[in-house]
């Protein structure tokens, strides 16, 4: 069986199909690996009652098949398995299996002892949660192999959490009161607490299994809660920053962005004992925290404190500094910076590409008005302002004009509510505080006289057919266009980087968006620069800019030692 | 598995989460200040305390102190395997749709509402309630039983536009079973059109419907309510009506989805998905992909049932064995038992479950022997005598007690004989000395049998002799199936002797005009392509104008007689494959139209007249299922609406009304019925077969209600009549079958051995079957089911 010139065929999966396949490829003279997911095999088969009335049980008509398998010596099963990576062409394929472990090993006699001082009763998943089993058990009473194994799985609020915060462990801590050693536990992911408190879209919530059955624990105000605790306790002159780390690698190295990304890279790259400096284009940290998220929902002085922090583990940041034609990456190098992180972000709008866009005063892209908005210019946009898109920065637009003291606000959304990609509690709060959503409307035309915005064409749309992206495409219904008054339109659809600020021969890669192309590290393919956040991914969410920062900064380590 | 599903008996569930202080409206006006205020300390504990922490395991180290032999490692890690392969099979089955996507069903919420595979699980033996049909609510019996079909398929919205095939047969089997196990529970079936998927199962369905009086309601299920006591309410609409009916257990057919990790794999080996994530092969060349050395094989392909599963997986087989033909190894033979005398140490092994067919008073008698022989003989009992845990027992048993002889009282097939012969021969027993007794075979049988076993002094040599295989092979009937089959063994090196009775080859593809698959592929060009790749290949020799008249000899060393243009030839064979395919009805059995001969014809006739640019109808109405008796023609419908699609393509402004009892479309199929529905083709329930009158050149159409009068429903006029009629089995089978010495079905179709696990076996040894001549099938399960036949024929004739 190990001469190499056997051929050899790996079947990932080991129901009934990967089961007979396997049997009659070894009957055939050639060596097989069975891959299961579960840990043992049989598939859906295993889970039948039977397969017409009056036949035997699905397992017993599978015995001889499961029992064939187990015995061939040409097949070796992998159970509690998969492929996580695979090389190479036909006939030479290199294939990364990975076996997670069962935490029971072969001196097992199957007694059946611990299953009885088990205390831990998870649902039991072969007979689809609809008793109980423990948490170290046997799979399924009737399979190969007849095996123990303990479930000690990640929980799926920390697997699904883009930067793997602890949650568990730190809600934990929580019930106990130990607020502080919770808050710990974050910080070892998360350097924004108090911010992520805030603004996170937390899909840890919409994961948790206690959403299944009442409502999901609220994780992310929980967050909030212990860095809010914290920043008391620090105000009042019980708690203290921790001393900061040496600059111990006497490395420089250079952060193009304060936003999160940046901060992530800065923060880690500190705690590591190198030398950074963050240089910022705008008057403020934090990019679009400060620049685009409005105060109501992230009061800066939470930035503020948040930023100190970071400064105070030896960061520099240096604000109205922007990286230029003038003041190139490559200058960066030559001022002795061993490493750069571009963390710019996205902070161009998207066109509408409609007749009349950018003709008149008042039509203004998201991004240019909560930007104006947040640096302190607090006017009224307009009377009736219109706001196009369905995303957080449309219901963000919409929300701070009403703050500003426009009379109405309209919201104007292509597809229907279901498909909206805002925060549905945020749309809850804008519908609550008066902006008016249409759904199904999108525009055609921009109005105007005098060179002013006086209004816009609009076209009602309905759902067709899923495109290939298994979405329901938008289409413009003939003949029911409408027109509505407006003396402000904001377009906020989408948004791309900025990438004007790049040298000419920068030799980066730059995708069709604008966006730096890097491999799995962060890595660029220039070496020594590195990229993360939306300046990669286009408009994402703050946890996942903070994910790609720690990415980067792990990567950059191992590229500096 | 769905890990996700998760109900608990914490007792503050439900309680909803703690909100968060924020500003009221007014306070928010013409500021920036914070809306949301946090949580208070108290606040914080108390939600922190609404966490489940996921019932994982903690490690406690309970089970490690209580653990002998220290087998529990905490800190176990992760193993990384390399591993090198010449080939990838991607068989990672499917992912059952999560019916908490429609939240009126309120699955999840209500305890009694449940799932297709979890009612399977109340089912079993193994099961939770050890096979006892109970509501998870409350432990009691259910008196009446609601199966809702359709969970999550046939929804554009859900982004699931497909037939998940299966979950008809499902359903119709698990409502039989409740009805056998419970006399008095009712049970109703609410669906959209009953779709029986597969050979044999329309015979289940009007059982269902005659013999277990099972409720058929086709309606459009709008809500789900429970009460305390934990019965449910189903809200429907049927004819336009809204009605309400209380049921103790609601059971959810749910839907096939693509497996989980789809994407995952697809991105990792560079194969293509469709737009539902299921896997896309190349068109001709099934579990293909576009990665060479990759391929795909069961439900990844689409939704599928078992039978099916195992013919995709002989299909992936064949093509990895003659791509891999030069790489053969051998196989490793474990070492020979030696111990081959009897010396009076008989044991006995019972299976409880085989007992369960007999009557109460057989099962008592029979239990009163076996104790009374477990005084001079050892005598051992398990609940299932082939799992594991029992065969592990088993050899133990013959290694402690010395035993040179056991006798196994189960239910008996020959691969149940075969499990137990090979693990004895692991306690070093030889096959001869391990017998498999039946126990359904009732007992005055087993009895007897049981006693001259144990009063023979000696085993049964296995009387196998040897014989010399002939390296070759023969397909009879030389359409696509034929062809494919011959093709894969020519590939394999087999000779291949391929016997078409017609002056041509190509079977049904030489008549079509376009395939209904979509795609490009012109069946003419495709056809071309078969004939030149059978004539250039040395391997294959093509004898056309003949009929098998005699076959002699024995597996592997047949001896066929054959009759071409009146003479006769003798051909020496290994095995034989049939692929005779099937006939097509004639509808004039049913219907004659003897005025306007031109205006009814078939469906082939219609494909060849819109092909041909001859098409011009107006009125155009289809009548399905003419012919097809107590099955299921599988084709009709989809040619029906293919055709009807290109009607609207070439003439938009014909009307087209299609009669039917039931469309019956599978899988992707899906998607050309709600086209067709879209581009305005009209389908009418007809389930008394209608009647179709002329009057001089006027033909009019005259459909009827369902009920016993036969009241007139509505009368169309048509200007063209299209009798879509059933492939019937061949009026060759009968004499094939006599020739071969093999058995026919009910239907008069060829008979697997086991219709689940062994699609392509006939009961003769070195006889297989592939193609429409087992049951009719579309151009890939053909193609699929020609190359699992040809790859098991070609392991018998090549095995010793």
């Amino acid at each position: 069986m190990e001469n190499s010139n056997t051929g050899t065929v790996i079947i990932a999966g080991g129901g009934i199909t990967g089961i007979r396949s396997a049997l009659e490829l070894a009957n055939s003279g050639f060596k097989v690996y069975l891959v299961e997911k579960a840990p043992a095999i049989g598939g859906t088969f295993s889970q039948l009652s039977s397969a017409y009335p009056d036949d035997k049980p699905a397992f017993c008509r599978f015995a001889p098949d499961i029992n064939a398998v187990y015995r061939h010596p040409n097949i070796k099963i992998i159970t509690n398995a998969e492929i996580s990576r695979v090389k190479g062409e036909a006939g030479n394929f290199e294939v990364k299996v990975v076996k997670n472990p069962l935490r029971v090993n072969e001196n097992c006699t199957a007694c059946g002892d611990c299953m009885r001082v088990c205390p831990i009763k998870p649902y039991d998943t072969f007979n689809e949660g609809l008793i109980l089993r423990t948490a170290i058990d046997i799979h399924n009473s009737t399979a190969y192999p007849f095996l123990y194994n303990i479930e000690k799985e990640t929980p799926i609020c920390v697997e699904t959490c883009p930067v793997h915060i602890n949650i568990r462990k730190y809600i934990g801590l929580i019930a106990e009161g130990k607020f502080l050693e919770a808050l710990k536990v974050i910080r070892e992911r998360n350097p924004l607490p108090a911010i992520c408190g805030r603004v996170c879209n937390h899909p840890c919530e919409d994961a948790c299994n206690r959403g299944k059955i009442d409502q999901p624990v609220a994780i992310d105000a929980l967050k909030r809660f212990v860095a809010d605790y914290e920043l008391k306790l620090r105000k009042e002159g019980k708690s203290f920053l921790p001393k900061p780390p040496e600059k111990s690698k006497h490395i420089k190295v250079a952060v193009v962005g304060a936003g999160p990304a940046g901060l992530t890279v800065a923060h880690d790259l500190a705690l590591k004992g190198y030398d950074c400096t963050i240089y910022e284009a705008a008057p403020v940290p934090g990019g679009m925290l400060w620049l685009g998220i409005p105060e109501y929902r992230l009061p800066r002085d939470i930035i503020e404190v948040e930023v100190d922090y970071i400064k105070h583990l030896g960061v520099d940041i240096k604000l109205n500094t922007p990286i230029n034609k003038d003041f190139t990456i490559d200058d960066l190098f030559k001022k002795g910076y061993k490493a750069v992180f571009l963390g710019i972000g996205a902070h161009k709008g998207l066109k509408l590409r409609v007749p009349g866009e950018d003709d008149y005063e008042g039509f203004l892209d998201c991004v240019v008005f909560l930007r104006r908005v947040n640096l302190g210019d607090k006017s009224k946009p307009g009377k009736k302002v219109i706001v196009i898109g369905g995303g957080n920065s449309a219901i963000d637009s919409a929300r701070t004009a009403l703050r500003l003291g426009s009379d109405e606000v309209y919201i104007l959304y292509r597809r229907s509510r279901k498909e909206m990609p805002a925060n549905p509690w945020e749309v809850e709060e804008a519908e609550r505080e008066g902006v008016k959503i249409h759904y199904l409307a999108a525009p055609v035309k921009i109005l105007g006289s005098n060179g002013k915005v006086t209004g816009m064409l609009c076209t009602k749309m309905r759902l067709g057919k899923l495109d290939a992206s298994g979405r329901r495409r938008p289409i413009p219904v003939e003949g029911s266009e409408f027109e509505v008054e407006a003396d402000c339109i904001i377009p906020a659809i989408s948004q791309r980087p900025d990438i004007s600020f790049l040298h000419e021969g920068h030799g980066l890669e730059i995708s069709r968006w604008d966006s730096f192309v890097i491999d799995k590290n962060g890595a660029t393919n220039r070496p020594g620069i590195f990229a993360g956040g939306d300046d990669v991914t286009g408009p994402a969410t703050v946890i996942e800019a903070i994910a790609a920062g720690h990415t980067a900064a792990d990567s950059m380590d191992r590229y500096l030692s | 598995m769905k890990k996700d599903k998760f109900i608990t008996e914490f007792d503050d569930i439900p309680t909803p989460r703690h909100k968060m202080r924020e500003l009221s409206l007014e306070e928010r006006k013409l500021n920036f200040k914070e809306v949301e205020l946090g949580f208070t300390e108290e606040e914080a504990i108390a939600e922190a305390k609404r966490c489940l922490s996921c019932r994982r395991c903690i490690g406690c180290g309970l089970c490690l102190a209580e653990c002998d032999p220290k087998a529990i490692i905490y800190d176990d890690k992760p193993e990384t395997i390399d591993i090198k392969a010449d080939a990838i099979i991607l068989a990672p089955g499917f992912e059952e749709f999560n019916p908490r996507r429609i939240p009126e069903l309120g699955y999840s919420k209500f305890y009694n509402v449940i799932t297709g595979i979890e009612f399977e699980r109340i089912l079993s033996d193994n099961g939770p309630y050890g096979g006892l049909i109970l509501r998870p609510f409350d432990g009691e019996i259910p008196e009446k039983i609601a199966f809702i079909q359709c969970v999550g398929s046939r929804e554009e919205m859900l982004a699931a536009n497909y037939c998940s095939s299966i979950c008809c047969v499902n359903a119709l089997k698990n409502s039989i079973e409740i009805k056998k196990r419970l006399k008095n529970t009712e049970v109703k079936i609410f669906h959209r059109g009953i779709r029986p998927f597969g050979k044999g199962s329309e015979l289940l369905f009007i059982e269902a419907k005659e013999k277990y009086t099972i409720d058929f309601v086709e309606a459009e299920v709008k809500n789900l309510q429970q009460d305390d006591s934990g019965n449910i309410k189903i809200e429907y609409l049927q004819n336009n009506e809204e009605k309400k009916e209380k049921f103790d257990l609601v059971v959810l057919s749910t839907g096939i989805q693509a497996p989980r990790d789809a994407k995952k794999l697809s991105r990792m080996l560079k194969t293509g998905l469709n737009k539902y994530n299921f896997s896309i092969n190349k068109s001709f060349l099934p579990c293909y992909t576009e990665k060479e050395g990759v391929f795909t094989a069961g439900a990844f392909n689409g939704p599928m049932d078992i039978p099916s599963c195992i013919a995709e997986a002989g299909n992936v087989v064949s093509h990895i064995c003659s791509m891999l033909k030069n790489k053969k190894g051998k196989i490793e033979v474990s070492v020979k038992p030696e111990k081959g005398k009897y010396d009076g140490r008989t044991g006995i092994f019972l299976c409880k479950y085989g007992l369960k067919t007999l009557s109460k008073t057989e099962m008592m008698e029979f239990l009163g022997v076996i104790d009374e022989l477990s005084e001079a003989y050892p005598v051992k009992k398990y609940d299932y005598a082939c799992v594991k845990k029992s065969t592990d027992d088993i050899i133990n048993t013959i290694r402690e007690e010395n035993l040179d002889r056991i006798i196994i009282c189960s239910c008996y097939s020959e691969s149940h004989s075969g499990l137990f012969k090979d693990i004895s021969a692991d306690a070093n027993l030889k096959p001869e000395f391990v017998d498999v007794l039946d126990i359904n075979s009732g007992n005055g049988g087993i009895l007897s049998k049981l006693k001259t076993l144990l009063d023979k002094k000696n085993g049964k040599p296995e009387s196998k002799t040897r014989i010399e295989k002939v390296k070759s092979c023969m397909i009879i009937g030389g359409g696509v199936s034929g062809i494919t089959a011959s093709l894969k063994l020519a590939e394999l090196g087999l000779d291949v002797f391929l016997v078409e009775k017609k002056e041509k080859l190509g079977g049904r593809l030489i008549d079509s005009y376009y395939l209904i698959t979509g795609d490009e592929i012109k069946p003419e060009e495709k056809l071309e392509e078969l004939n030149e790749k059978v004539n250039n290949n040395e391997k294959i020799k093509v004898i056309l104008n003949s009929y098998i008249e005699e076959v002699k000899g024995e597996p592997g060393n047949f001896s066929v007689k054959i009759k071409s243009d009146g003479k006769f030839n003798e051909i020496k064979t290994g095995g034989i494959i049939v692929a005779i395919g099937t006939s097509i009805y004639r509808y004039s059995e049913d219907y004659a139209l003897s005025k306007n001969k031109n205006k009814g014809i078939n469906q082939y006739e219609l494909e060849k007249l819109i092909a041909e640019n001859k098409f011009s109808a107006k009125k155009v109405v289809m009548i399905q299922c003419v012919g097809a008796r107590n099955y299921c023609s599988r084709l009709c419908c989809t040619e029906a609406i293919v055709n009807a699609l290109k009607i609207k393509q070439v003439s938009p402004d014909t009307d087209i009304i299609v009669l039917h009892k039931g469309i019956r479309v599978f899988d992707f199929d899906e998607e050309l019925y709600s086209e067709a529905i879209e581009k305005g083709v009209k389908f009418v329930e007809s389930v008394i077969d209608p009647e179709v009158e002329e009057e001089g050149e006027n033909i009019r159409v005259k459909v009827f209600e369902n009920d016993k009068k036969k009241n007139v429903k509505a009368i169309y006029d048509a200007d063209l009549v299209v009798f879509n009629v059933a492939s019937i089995p061949s009026e060759d089978n009968k004499k094939i079958a006599d020739v071969l010495n093999v058995s026919l079905d009910k239907e008069m179709f060829f008979k697997e051995i086991d219709p689940l696990l062994n699609p392509v076996e006939l009961d003769r040894e070195g006889i297989f079957v592939c193609g429409m001549a087992h049951y009719p099938k579309t151009l890939r399960e053909c193609i699929i089911q020609a190359n699992a036949a040809a790859e098991k024929a070609f392991l018998f004739i090549t095995n010793p």
